[in-house]
């Protein structure tokens, strides 16, 4: 579970990130709070994208495959992070 | 380096043995895995068999859905034209889209999956070869009946996404639509069976060493693949039947009167919907990977990256699917929300498109036949693509979407995505499974007439879609000036299909079937395993995997693998057999003792044909009779595996010894059942998430919940029966009895919690055919009422076979998958009882 | 082109009615466009250089291509560029195109969809019915008119492309869509949701006039009582009052489209015939064989005078 995690961790925040965007967008309107807090929650994704970014170049090596599992890591924190910026611009820009 | 099972990496270095093996090992291997005779073609399980019985069959529904496509260019060729009456052409292209989606396009790579899996990760077969049988002939046998209701006019005509009302009773009152609802949904079983065994299979029987950063790409691609079919086909299996029951039932689902809403359909099945494409589209790129390395002659460049694109694609995809509703009227910031996605989910693909561009120019590309088609298939699927990130910009999409444009769009992604890396595909696998190969010089003339009649009818319908052409119009007026495109689209067409024709000769003059030995062999020049000499048995012996193209690194190898120096040289236990491995690191755990032939299968899957089939023509008694026929034939299948053999532990080569029969977490029956409880997960949240919908959407039609606090009881129930489910496991220590009884008891609980919590919803006099509330909710409790039904069949089936003494102890893999199974059930039933009572309470 | 009285081709010309915008709902989307068309062109073109250098390049170009680097900057950096850019420009455009941000001072119509015909409803500012049409719509030229979508039995989807991008007409909800004319003119527009049946022949009009002819147009709205006579007679005999309404007479049907003013209408059938007597004449009597499946039947009893008859008297309902 723990390589899975490592290997999806961009993926994963990219999918939490959405899913909440989507339910808010869906249940909660697109008024002013609403787009707050989406920009609040992709503050946070970004966050926790550099921390885990940051975790991962601090690992130390290990073997090869775990070399592998974190390079792909890092540049999957890279997409996801990328994802998670576009995602949040609708809520600065679509009005 | 570091072990995930404590398995010691070191005694790889056993390989290759020396010493040499007798040779009536082989001879035994051969007699196990032996060539079936007359009738028995039809009981095979093998996958050499059942891999191409599933390609062919696919392939079969590809030139019969393009056998429509052409009828309809030739309606289109001219304004006006009456060739083809209008009912026939509204059933020609919602036929041509659903079969080539559903009939053709998943099928096809879950049948190279199939097919080509074990081999590539030296495995004797996949993990469950019944229930890939049962997969192929359930398709098989349903989607020819379905295609055949084309021939009777009674084929559906509410085009492939079927959205209502347009499909109501109201407004399609005949069978057509149930055609498509209950064949779609029969068929949508068969591909979930076919991802279960996929992940299984790519997870758990990789040759020993082939670590995840080793794994042929095109099995990241099946694993990619079969995830996704596990958490999007249950999207549309849930509105299939929502919508079938409102045909059926009139409860109001979709009902915007009642309180339901047409857009909850567009939301269920786009979630199926779009990742869908990539749910094709990936695999393609999966054996585009493979090709592209063997076709420039060295490795690919990227593997990490297009690994990281996958998996990236896999996630991104299943947050696009609203973009297939931005003219519906959803607000400027959701749909901003699914444009972004749809911007974020090109770049995996561009990453792919490159690698393969640099794998090219590192190498010394080939212009042969699988060379062409990867060339094409590039410049065809980045048009598309291009064309793709267009219509993703909302203001842009208002004007195309539903237009030619994006019948345009759509070609050129899935041909070029698809198509022709399934022809490079053909071209570089068919020297596995036939004596010959094809024609490399008429493959050139298959690759230019497709190639060239692919644009030239697909690029104008982009210049149509500009100039107002709709999509799904069986004819249109000459004042509008679409003659010219449409009448060139119509010739393009045709060239496609010629080069199509072309293709069958060549399949004709040289396809000769010899799965195992005999093919034609490695004559490309690959380096992965499934170019091993083969048998029905796969590779005489399982090599230990150093690199991921073992065969460019290790020339000894095919020659150490057919004398038997690897693993699993013999049949350990006189059965069929296979290694099972660690997830990530592919270390040796246990060998499974794999089922043999058996007609089982095959008779389940007639009878599961025959119950939708009856359902669709409303010949309900033998929908009835083949219901119970099927689930006798699944349990009698069934029956004869998680057996024991008398050893206990066996030596799969140069001493190193495994368990022949392991429960628990870490068995293969285990990992089937965890998936199948996703599935079901997800077609419950699926409906959770629909109740909320309707909630959000219709809040005018919303009554008051049953009372939550009345729930205690139902609560109490369930988590009873949970208990008594997971209770299960730990008392089959003192006997079989007491596991069943825990079982049965669970099943007991449950049924109870369902009937307690059903009768305080009809006490709050809502009515299922009066309000999508009241319908939402007692779905719920039909799902709930299904899987009940389920669990106890199961439950009598444990008790069966404790009765005749084939529950092992202390563990059983049939206890542990009921357990699981139980104690899905409870749960589920527990959130539905608190979410139903929650939503609009205020 | 734009001022020809006729329902003229709006296709079969360059450019083609989505490159060939006549309001601002349609003009910005127009740019959108053609930027990129041509942006996407050239992406094409680059991505095919670079399979040329892969596959005939020299070995300095080739050994440039061939590593993660090149995969980073072709597959990873260029498109998070272009990208974010386009992405600004889709979500900005959306908003100032979106029909949720509206003046009030809108010209406000209601249109529903039918299988397979439009119910056209002119409201006032407080959205009280005005005038009732069917399957063409008459705009003054240079004022935003804004548009209530609505659908009677399936979806539908309305899609005048020269004057804005579509919108779904979803049954239970009310899709809003903007859309303005700056220049006076004929607009062909086609219902773009299959919706079963002839969904292909779900044609639709916009006429938009200069200021004062749409004036005279307003004006001409009230019914004239027509000549009845003959035609009158047997439109009533024969069931036609059953679906349609001519106002000022006792024909009240609600089924099918109002006729009060059929005669002035471009079109006949939703947008898919001219509007003569003849036509007029030849979709009474067999409007299944011009547009198959559509809900009125053919009324083949009579005989040549009186599809004359009953044509005339339509023809004449201005």
């Amino acid at each position: 579970m723990r390589s899975w995690a490592i290997l999806l961790a961009g993926l994963i925040v990219w999918a939490v990130h959405f899913f909440l965007l989507y339910g808010i967008g869906e249940f909660a309107g697109e008024g002013k709070g609403p787009r707050l807090a989406v920009l609040a929650i992709t503050a946070l994704a970004l966050a926790v994208v550099a921390m885990l970014a940051r975790l991962l170049l601090r690992a130390p090596g290990g073997d090869g495959f775990e070399r592998w599992r974190g390079r792909l890591a890092l540049a999957g924190l890279l997409l996801g992070g990328l994802a998670v910026l576009w995602q949040g611009l609708p809520a600065l820009l679509a009005r | 380096m570091s072990s995930e099972t404590g398995f010691d990496p070191a005694l790889y270095a056993r390989f290759p043995t020396q010493e040499p093996r007798p040779p009536e090992e082989e001879e035994e291997l051969r007699r196990i895995w032996c060539k079936p005779k007359g009738w028995e073609y039809l009981t095979v399980v093998n996958n050499n068999y059942v891999g191409i019985y599933y390609l062919g069959t696919a392939f079969l529904f590809f030139l019969l859905a393009g056998v429509l496509a052409l009828l309809m260019r030739v309606q289109l060729a001219a304004p006006l034209m009456e060739i083809v009456p209008q009912a026939t052409y509204n059933q020609l292209f919602t036929m041509h889209g659903t079969v080539m989606m559903f009939l053709f396009a998943v099928p096809v790579v879950e049948a190279a999956g199939v097919l080509l899996l074990p081999q590539m990760l030296a495995a004797r077969d996949l993990p469950f070869p019944r229930l890939s049988a049962y997969a192929f002939w359930a398709y098989a046998v349903g989607g020819l009946c379905f295609f055949a209701s084309l021939f009777v006019g009674l084929a559906p005509d509410g085009g492939w996404f079927m959205y209502p009302p347009l499909t109501s009773k109201a407004y399609s009152p005949g069978i057509n639509t149930d055609f498509w609802l209950l064949g779609i949904g029969f068929i949508e079983i068969s591909a979930i069976a076919g991802a279960i065994e996929i992940i299984v299979g790519v997870l758990r029987t990789r040759a020993p060493g082939m670590t995840l950063d080793k794994m042929p790409i095109f099995a990241w691609a099946m694993l990619v693949f079969a995830v996704m079919i596990v958490i999007a086909f249950p999207s549309v299996i849930l509105a299939t039947l929502l919508l079938e029951i409102e045909r059926a039932l009139g409860w109001p689902f979709f009902d915007a009167a009642r309180g339901g809403d047409p857009l909850l359909w567009q939301h269920l099945f786009w979630f199926f919907g779009h990742p869908e494409v990539y749910i094709i589209f990936l695999p393609a790129a999966g054996m585009m990977s493979m090709i592209v390395a063997t076709v420039a002659r060295t490795e690919l460049v990227g593997y990490r990256l297009i690994v990281l694109a996958m998996l990236a694609t896999g996630f991104i995809s299943f947050g696009v699917w609203a973009h297939h509703m931005f003219t519906t009227g959803m607000p400027p910031m959701t749909t901003g929300f699914f444009s972004a996605a749809s911007m974020a989910v090109s770049v995996p693909a561009g990453i792919q498109v490159f690698s393969w561009i640099a794998t090219l120019a590192v190498g010394k590309p080939r212009f042969n036949a699988p060379g062409l088609f990867v060339m094409g298939s590039i410049v065809v699927f980045v048009t598309g693509g291009l064309t793709g990130v267009m219509v993703a910009m909302v203001p842009f999409d208002w004007q195309m979407h539903d237009s030619y444009f994006i019948v345009a769009h759509l070609h050129y992604v899935l041909i070029g995505g698809m198509v022709f890396p399934l022809f490079a595909a053909f071209y570089h696998w068919i020297p596995m499974v036939s004596r010959r190969a094809l024609s490399e010089r008429l493959a050139k003339w298959v690759f230019g007439l497709m190639f060239v009649g692919m644009n030239v009818a697909f690029m104008p319908m982009h210049l149509a879609g500009l100039m107002g052409m709709p999509r799904r119009v069986y004819t249109y007026l000459l004042e509008h000036g679409w003659d010219l495109p449409n009448l060139v689209s119509t010739i393009g067409a045709f060239l496609l299909a010629l080069g199509i024709l072309l293709f069958l000769i060549d399949l004709a003059r040289n396809f000769r079937l010899a799965p195992g030995e005999g093919n034609a062999g490695n004559v490309h020049g690959a380096g992965t395993l499934e170019w091993l000499p083969n048998a029905l048995y796969a590779a005489r012996s399982i090599p230990v995997v150093n690199s991921r193209e073992p065969l460019w690194d290790d020339p000894q190898m095919s020659d150490d693998v057919a004398k038997g120096r690897y693993f699993l040289p013999r049949s350990a236990t006189g059965l069929r057999e296979t290694i099972v491995t660690s997830p990530l690191r592919a270390e040796p755990q246990y060998l499974q003792i794999m089922p043999g032939p058996s007609p089982w299968p095959l008779a389940a899957a007639v009878f599961t044909a025959g119950f939708f089939l009856g359902l669709t023509v409303q010949a309900y008694p033998f929908a009835i009779a083949s219901g119970v026929l099927a689930v006798v034939g699944v349990l009698r299948w069934l029956w004869e595996t998680d057996r024991r053999v008398g050893m206990e532990g066996v030596d799969i080569g140069a001493d190193i010894r495994v368990p022949t029969y392991v429960t628990g977490p870490k068995s293969h029956g285990w990992w089937a059942m965890v998936i199948l409880l996703v599935v079901m997960g997800m077609i419950f949240a699926m409906a959770l998430f629909s109740l909320a919908f309707l909630w959000s959407n219709q809040p005018g039609h919303w009554a008051p919940p049953a009372p939550l606090a009345a729930a205690w009881t139902v609560l109490l129930l369930y988590a009873a029966a949970l208990a008594l489910a997971v209770a299960a496991r730990a008392l089959l220590r003192r006997g079989a009895g007491w596991a069943v009884a825990a079982l049965l008891l669970s099943v007991l609980a449950a049924g109870a919690a369902l009937w307690l919590d059903h009768g305080q919803w009809r006490a709050t006099g809502l009515i299922p055919q009066a309000s999508g509330q009241a319908a939402s909710v007692f779905a719920l409790q039909a799902l709930q009422g299904c899987a009940l039904v389920i669990g106890a069949l199961m439950a009598a089936y444990c008790a069966a076979r404790a009765v005749r003494g084939l529950v092992s102890q202390p563990a059983n893999n049939t206890i542990d998958v009921t357990m699981l199974f139980l104690a899905y059930a409870a749960g589920q039933g527990l959130v539905g009882a608190l979410f139903t009572r929650v939503i609009g309470i205020g | 082109m734009n001022n020809r009285a006729d329902p003229v081709p709006i296709g079969g010309s360059w450019p083609p009615p989505v490159l060939d915008p006549a309001g601002p709902f349609s003009e910005p989307v127009t740019t959108l466009a053609w930027a990129l068309l041509i942006g996407g062109a050239v992406v094409l073109l680059v991505v095919l250089a670079a399979l040329g250098i892969a596959l005939f390049g020299s070995a300095r170009l080739k050994a440039r291509l061939g590593g993660e680097k090149a995969i980073w900057i072709g597959g990873f950096a260029f498109p998070a560029v272009v990208l974010t850019g386009l992405l600004i420009w889709g979500l900005m455009l959306t908003s100032s195109l979106s029909a949720t941000r509206i003046a009030g001072d809108e010209m406000r119509v209601r249109i529903v969809g039918e299988m397979w015909w439009w119910r056209v409803h002119y409201l006032d500012g407080d959205g009280r019915e005005m005038l009732r049409d069917a399957n063409e719509l008459h705009i003054p030229v240079g004022r935003p008119v804004l548009l209530e979508l609505d659908a009677a039995d399936v979806i539908h989807s309305f899609w005048v492309p020269r004057l804005g991008g579509k919108m779904d007409m979803i049954p239970g909800r009310t899709n809003r869509l903007l859309i303005q004319a700056d220049r006076p003119g004929v607009y062909k527009g086609q219902c773009a949701e299959y919706c079963g049946g002839p969904h292909a022949l779900m044609g639709f009009v916009v006429i938009a006039h200069a200021p004062e002819d749409f004036a005279r147009w307003q004006a001409s709205r009230t019914p004239a009582a027509a000549a009845g006579g003959r035609g009158l007679d047997l439109f009533l005999s024969s069931g036609c009052a059953a679906c349609h309404t001519i106002r000022g007479t006792p024909a009240n049907g609600l089924a099918g489209p109002d006729l009060t003013h059929v005669g002035s209408r471009h079109t006949l059938g939703a947008g898919i015939l001219p509007n003569n007597p003849g036509t007029m004449a030849g979709w009474i009597a067999d409007s299944q064989a011009i547009k198959p499946g559509n809900r009125m039947p053919a009324y083949r009893q009579f005989d040549g005078a009186e599809l004359r008859a009953i044509g005339d008297y339509l023809a004449a309902l201005k």
